[in-house]
């Protein structure tokens, strides 16, 4: 998304999988809306580079965690949706668990003074 | 993991097999991606153009993600294969006469390994058609007197009864009888067998049934079972043959069974027409006067059971059965030695020697058309170094090229592998028709699917070999170099000429091995047919008739059938003389007996050497054209009645009645209480009886009309052709007995030919792959050579220039490429003479070292290079100073 200098924005590869699968916890998505809910939810802290995202959607669809389908977008044009897979969904929880655990940690290293 | 991993290939197959439909769902998504975008600019006010422009800057460089993402669906080395592969095609179509070249180079000497292991496969590898043959062993006593092996059949019976380490054992025996009844009188193989043969190698008949243990004792009833070859070709393969009766030896035998098309006999000098019963008794019994049965023996060893065991088992046996045997033969059985033999290699038998010497020529073979095919290639890479700059230059690795080097090559190899198959059918027919009878069913010689597997494995094998030469030449080269040249000689570095040369020499070592390999072979083969057979055979007609028992069982049945035969024999048209004897020439003696001097003291060693006895009609040496070198042949005095008299061979009165006159002497025969003296009458030359290749042996001759008769030979000398004469023969014998056949006729230039075969097969195996050889190291020459002369066109344009006349190029071009030769002359002399030392047992009176072979074989090679040289010398001569000075 053209800022490349804003390094808080750039997205580890892990994480931007995670991210991936969260933005399809609520259902089926193209990849703008999944690129687009994401740097809303995030108030446009996290911005998916289309580089990085199309990538990802393609290796977790490989990976057999997300399921693809052509579909009709908001103003009828052939847009291709992503959805969770069941072990999509094993994957999701595990990585948020996973997630939590992690920034608790990093939250209580960061509290010491 | 693994479930993963299947839902990716199964998600990559698909993509695969809908390239291209993937490939448009890729880009009409990234399309939405952008459209989305620039909805998004528009509404955020931008321009349309802006908003355009924006939104492709913002997807970054687009290609790099269809880039990655492509490549994450497919499998990336099988498309780069793929590449390869398809690159590869389109080069070697771009070079007709090199691909060409190549694959002939390379078919053939694929083609000659292809044919060659499939003998090889055929004969040693494939297993025996027999359940678990692995453990099934021949098992048997070599007898030293006889130079033979044999099995009594109460030590077989003994063997069976008492032995731990054989699950079942098993014994045949084969004789000739003759077939009578249904038509005109034949001779067949009979083979008795025990009742559990076909159960102990794992086979039934095919129609009716096995025999039972009533019917193999004393006294069972007679019945038969038809070979399958039999059964058609005399019963015109009647299913209702069961029950009938057939008469063998005029004794009718009631058909129980026939067996199988593809059932093979365990042992390759039997090929029983008909299967008896052997009917032996159920114990052993030593004493003198039962006759024992001579039987073959085969045995299952029980599983897990070793064969060191096995045979230490019979050892111990052996000495148990020594000490039942009665006094006159207790010295012969205590020198018995036993011999256990797995079946596969008693069948595989001689061949195996041959066959490995065979396959070491074709691996020559093949050896000198890689060296060939890399030595175009490198040719070839030089011009295409280029080509490989350009694309390093353009990103790709060297490893990249390597691979696709290597593609080509085995590509290259496939190809001509495929055609190396049509070269094999020809050859592996070709191998059928003049198999020696050494091998063992030849129809048996066929490609199947380990054949096929040896062929590609050993076409990629050479790919990857000959393709190598040109990866390393192309990698030890600067390859910035060529682009800094431009066109032009690109890439005739020292070590790519070296490479060149080497290969070369190589070649031209490998040749010379197999030609001088080939050369030993022929002269041998030249040798024995010089050799002097000590008989005259040409114009000779040889036949055998078996005189079966019932109607010839007494003397003078057969003293008498035997006169009206030679009678009737002698008046046929064009027939000079006739004989009869117990065995002739080029044919398997009869008889063999200890022979005793009068007056020399019996030699204190219990081993007594045993001679073959020849049972002789009065004009058996005349006939034959054995010299009469002393005394007298037999004639009518030597009738039944008469005083016992002998002839003996020269061999055998040096070697055992020394320096006194042996006429006069006296010998007798037979280890016997007391066996009737006969006086030496005559001294005849010696004939080689059991082949040109063996010295004859000391040989001694009786009176035909004063020994027992059953087989006997017949040999008719002829004005002219004698092959004429032979079916007069059969018609006079049936009119003396409808129901004598009379077989095995030929001629005894036929027999003579026959007891060289094996030879003759190795000779024109070998002869054939070192023509090949030559042919291929010819052209392996001429290319290197002409592709030297083509880079020095430039320089002998100033040689030109400068005054050299044609010959003084031509002399230039000879003089390189016969640096080369004379250096793979010396190479390959030093290899041959390793070589040939493996070919000893092959050879006849020659030394594997001859020198007079090598020289000619050496001579001949240089011819063919000298020659390969000259034809791009001779264009060489045509360079026009002023062409060759503008080809810069």
């Amino acid at each position: 998304m053209g800022n490349a200098h804003d390094k808080q924005g750039d997205l580890v590869q892990g994480t931007l999988d995670m991210l991936v699968l969260k933005s399809l916890a609520h259902g089926p998505r193209h990849g703008y809306a999944v690129a687009e809910w994401i740097a809303e939810t995030s108030s446009e802290v996290l911005k998916v580079e289309e580089g990085a995202l199309y990538p990802a959607l393609h290796r977790l669809e490989l990976r057999g965690l997300l399921a693809s389908e052509w579909g009709a977008s908001e103003n009828n044009r052939r847009a291709k949706y992503y959805s969770l897979t069941t072990r999509g969904r094993t994957a999701l929880a595990a990585e948020s668990e996973h997630w939590r655990k992690m920034t608790s940690a990093i939250a209580r290293v960061m509290q010491t003074t | 993991m693994l479930q993963e991993w299947l839902t990716r290939t199964w998600l990559r197959i698909k993509a695969l097999a809908k390239r291209k439909q993937h490939d448009r769902d890729l880009e009409e998504e990234l399309q939405f991606h952008l459209a989305k975008r620039e909805e998004k600019f528009a509404a955020s006010g931008s321009g349309v153009r802006e908003a355009h422009y924006a939104a492709r800057r913002s997807i970054g460089n687009a290609n790099s993600v269809r880039e990655v993402t492509r490549e994450m669906w497919t499998f990336n080395w099988l498309e780069d294969f793929w590449q390869d592969l398809r690159y590869g095609a389109r080069m070697l179509r771009k070079n007709p006469g090199f691909t060409a070249t190549a694959i002939l180079t390379l078919a053939l000497g694929i083609g000659a390994n292809t044919a060659i292991f499939s003998v090889v496969n055929a004969v040693l590898l494939r297993p025996l058609p027999y359940r678990d043959s692995a453990r099934l062993y021949w098992i048997s006593d070599f007898v030293p007197q006889f130079n033979g092996t044999l099995v009594g059949s109460s030590d077989f019976l003994a063997w069976r009864e008492q032995n731990t380490v054989f699950e079942e054992m098993a014994a045949y025996n084969d004789s000739a009888n003759n077939l009578t009844g249904d038509g005109d009188p034949e001779r067949a193989a009979v083979s008795g067998i025990t009742a559990n043969f076909f159960p102990l190698l794992g086979v039934t008949p095919a129609i009716g049934r096995d025999f039972v243990d009533e019917e193999d004792r004393a006294g069972g009833p007679p019945v038969a079972i038809l070979g399958h070859h039999l059964w058609e070709l005399r019963y015109g393969g009647d299913p209702r043959i069961l029950d009938r009766s057939v008469q063998v030896d005029n004794h009718a035998y009631r058909v129980v069974g026939v067996m199988s098309p593809d059932f093979r006999f365990p042992d390759n000098d039997v090929s029983p027409d008909l299967f008896v019963p052997l009917k032996l008794p159920a114990k052993p019994d030593w004493s003198p006067q039962t006759p024992q049965q001579i039987v073959s023996v085969l045995g299952r060893v029980k599983p897990g059971t070793h064969s060191d065991r096995v045979l230490a088992e019979l050892k111990i046996m052996n000495r148990q059965i020594a000490k039942q045997y009665p006094a006159e033969i207790a010295g012969i059985a205590s020198s018995v030695e036993v011999r256990l033999v797995n079946l596969h290699d008693k069948l595989a038998g001689d061949t195996r020697a041959d066959l490995l010497i065979l396959l070491g020529a074709v691996s020559l073979l093949l050896l000198i058309s890689c060296a060939n095919v890399a030595n175009l290639q490198l040719a070839r890479s030089s011009v295409r170094l280029r080509e490989f700059s350009v694309r390093m230059a353009l990103g790709a690795g060297k490893f990249r090229l390597v691979r696709q080097l290597i593609t080509e090559n085995v590509l290259l190899a496939v190809i001509s592998a495929g055609f190396g198959l049509f070269v094999a059918r020809e050859r592996i027919q070709l191998f059928r028709a003049i198999a020696p009878p050494g091998i063992p069913h030849p129809e048996m010689v066929v490609m199947d699917n380990r054949v096929l597997g040896f062929t590609v494995l050993v076409a990629v094998f050479t790919g990857i070999l000959f393709g190598l030469a040109p990866v390393f030449a192309t990698f030890h080269t600067d390859l910035n170099q060529p682009l800094k040249e431009g066109h032009g000689s690109s890439g005739t570095t020292p070590a790519r000429v070296r490479l060149r040369g080497v290969l070369m020499v190589c070649e031209l070592a490998m040749a010379l091995m197999v030609m001088a390999s080939a050369g030993l072979l022929i002269s041998s083969f030249v040798r024995l047919m010089d050799v002097s057979p000590g008989f005259d055979a040409r114009n000779l007609l040889v036949a055998q008739i078996k005189l079966s028992s019932i109607n010839y069982g007494k003397r003078e049945q057969q003293i008498a059938f035997v006169a009206r035969l030679v009678d009737a024999a002698k008046g046929l048209p064009g027939v000079k003389m006739a004989a009869v004897g117990n065995s002739l020439p080029m044919m398997v003696y009869d008889t063999k007996s200890v022979i005793r001097v009068m007056g020399q003291a019996q030699a204190p060693s219990r081993v007594l050497p045993m001679f073959p006895v020849i049972a002789a009609s009065a004009d058996y040496f005349r006939t034959l054209g054995i010299p009469q070198l002393e005394g007298r042949a037999f004639d009518a005095r030597d009738g039944a009645d008469a005083p016992g008299v002998a002839i003996i061979n020269r061999a055998f009165a040096t070697q055992y009645v020394g320096n006194a006159n042996p006429l006069g002497q006296s010998i007798r025969m037979g280890g016997g209480p007391d066996p009737p003296w006969m006086q030496i009458v005559g001294v005849v030359g010696d004939e080689r009886h059991e082949g040109l290749e063996t010295d004859a042996p000391p040989q001694v001759y009786v009176p035909l009309d004063q020994s027992r008769l059953q087989y006997i030979q017949v040999a008719l000398r002829t004005e002219s052709d004698p092959a004429g004469v032979a079916s007069e023969l059969k018609h006079a014998v049936s009119q003396l007995d409808p129901n004598l056949p009379v077989y095995d006729v030929s001629t005894m230039e036929q027999r003579l030919s026959n007891s060289m075969s094996a030879r003759r097969f190795d000779m024109l195996m070998l002869g054939i792959f070192a023509a090949v050889a030559l042919i291929v190291a010819g052209i392996g020459v001429y290319g290197v050579v002409s592709y030297a002369t083509s880079q020095r066109v430039h320089e002998f344009g100033i040689r030109v220039a400068l005054g050299a006349g044609p010959a003084d190029l031509v002399r230039l071009v000879l003089k390189h490429g016969m640096r080369l030769t004379s250096i793979g002359v010396v190479v390959g002399i030093v290899g041959a003479l390793g070589v040939t030392r493996l070919l000893k047992s092959l050879l006849f009176e020659i030394k594997p070292t001859d020198p007079l072979t090598l020289v000619i074989v050496a001579a001949l090679l240089a011819a063919v290079a000298l020659l390969a040289c000259y034809i791009p010398a001779r264009r060489a001569m045509r360079v026009d100073p002023m062409v060759a000075l503008r080809h810069e």
